[in-house]
C-alpha cells in the first residue's frame, strides 16, 4: 500500500486533492496531511512516503523550502515530490523542476490533470503488486 | 476594441466560472450590478488574498451565510461533524479566492512572468477596503456572489 503525505494549509485543498488521487487510482492508499512542510518533515521523521503532494504557500515552512529538505535528504531524497500551487507560472515551474519537483500542477486541478502526472507513480504502484 | 476594463472583467468571469465549476460543480454567471438585490440574508462571509507581484492588490470574494453553506457543502460532500460550519465554510471560501486569484493572473500576465501572492484571510460582515475598487456580481445556483478587485489589475493583460 503506498504512503501519500498531502500538505496544504488549506483542509478544503487537501480534501479535494485527496479526492482527486482517490478517483485517479489511489483509493488504496494511507494517506497523512499536513498544514504545512515542518508537519510533512515530522510526520516523514517516522517514515518515509511513497509520494509528497504539497501546496507552495504555506505558513512556517512553504513548498519550495520542503522540496529543498526532502532532496537534500540522503533518507528522503529519492520521494517523489507533486507541487499543486495557484501560484504557478514557467518560471517557478522550472526552478521547481530543478530542485527535483516530479512535477508541477496549477490548481485548480481535476482527476484529468492529475492523472497523466501520476502514471508513473501508479504504474510502480501495480509493478509492485 | 476591448478596453483594459472589459478585459479584466472577462478574466475575472472565467477564473470565477472554472474554479466554481471545477471545485463545488456549482455554476457562476456574471450578472449586472443592477440585477442583484439586497440579500435577506444580511450575514456576509468574506475571503480576501493580496496580491504581491507584479502589481499590489487584493481580491475579496463575499458570499452570504446561507450561500457559503451551500458552497462548503457541494465541495465537501458532506458536514464534517469534528469542525465547525464556520471554519469550514472560511476554509471553503478562502480555498476558492486563493484558486481564483491564481487562475487569474495566470491568465493576465505573460507566460514568463511571475507573480505572488499572499495568504488568504477571512472575516464576517463587510470587509475593510479602499475606495478604488471594483465589483463583480455573479449567480450562483440562484445565490449572489461578490468579488472584489483593488489594484492596478487593468493595467495588465493586454497583450
Amino acid at each position: 500500500m503506498k504512503r501519500i503525505v498531502i500538505a496544504d494549509d488549506s483542509g478544503t485543498a487537501r480534501m479535494f486533492i485527496r479526492r482527486c488521487l482517490d478517483i485517479v487510482g489511489c483509493a488504496e492508499a494511507e494517506y497523512a496531511e499536513a498544514a504545512n512542510g515542518k508537519e510533512v518533515l515530522e510526520i516523514l521523521k517516522d517514515r518515509p512516503a511513497d509520494m509528497v503532494v504539497t501546496d507552495l504557500n504555506m505558513p512556517e515552512m512553504n513548498g519550495l523550502d520542503l522540496l529543498k529538505r526532502i532532496k537534500a535528504s540522503p533518507r528522503l531524497n529519492e520521494t517523489p515530490v507533486l507541487v499543486i500551487t495557484s501560484a504557478a507560472n514557467p518560471e517557478r515551474v522550472q526552478e521547481l523542476e530543478r530542485w527535483g519537483a516530479m512535477a508541477v500542477l496549477s490548481k485548480p486541478i481535476s482527476p484529468a490533470t492529475l492523472a497523466p502526472v501520476l502514471a508513473e507513480f501508479l504504474d510502480n504502484e501495480e509493478d509492485a503488486d | 476594441m476591448t478596453t483594459p476594463n472589459e478585459n479584466l472583467a472577462e478574466k475575472i468571469f472565467e477564473a470565477v466560472a472554472e474554479t466554481f465549476e471545477n471545485m463545488a460543480f456549482m455554476e457562476a454567471v456574471p450578472v449586472s450590478s443592477d440585477d442583484v438585490e439586497p440579500s435577506s440574508d444580511s450575514t456576509l462571509l468574506w475571503s480576501r488574498i493580496a496580491v504581491l507581484q507584479p502589481v499590489e492588490g487584493e481580491l475579496t470574494l463575499l458570499a452570504s451565510e446561507g450561500l457559503a453553506g451551500e458552497i462548503t457543502e457541494a465541495i465537501f460532500g458532506e458536514t464534517d461533524e469534528d469542525a465547525s460550519p464556520d471554519d469550514m465554510a472560511f476554509d471553503a471560501l478562502a480555498e476558492l479566492i486563493n484558486t481564483i486569484a491564481g487562475r487569474l493572473m495566470a491568465e493576465l500576465i505573460p507566460q514568463d512572468q511571475a507573480f505572488e501572492l499572499g495568504l488568504p484571510e477571512t472575516g464576517k460582515g463587510w470587509p475593510q477596503g479602499s475606495e478604488e475598487e471594483i465589483a463583480y456580481h455573479f449567480d450562483l445556483e440562484g445565490h449572489k456572489l461578490m468579488i472584489i478587485v483593488q489594484g492596478e489589475f487593468d493595467s495588465l493583460g493586454m497583450g
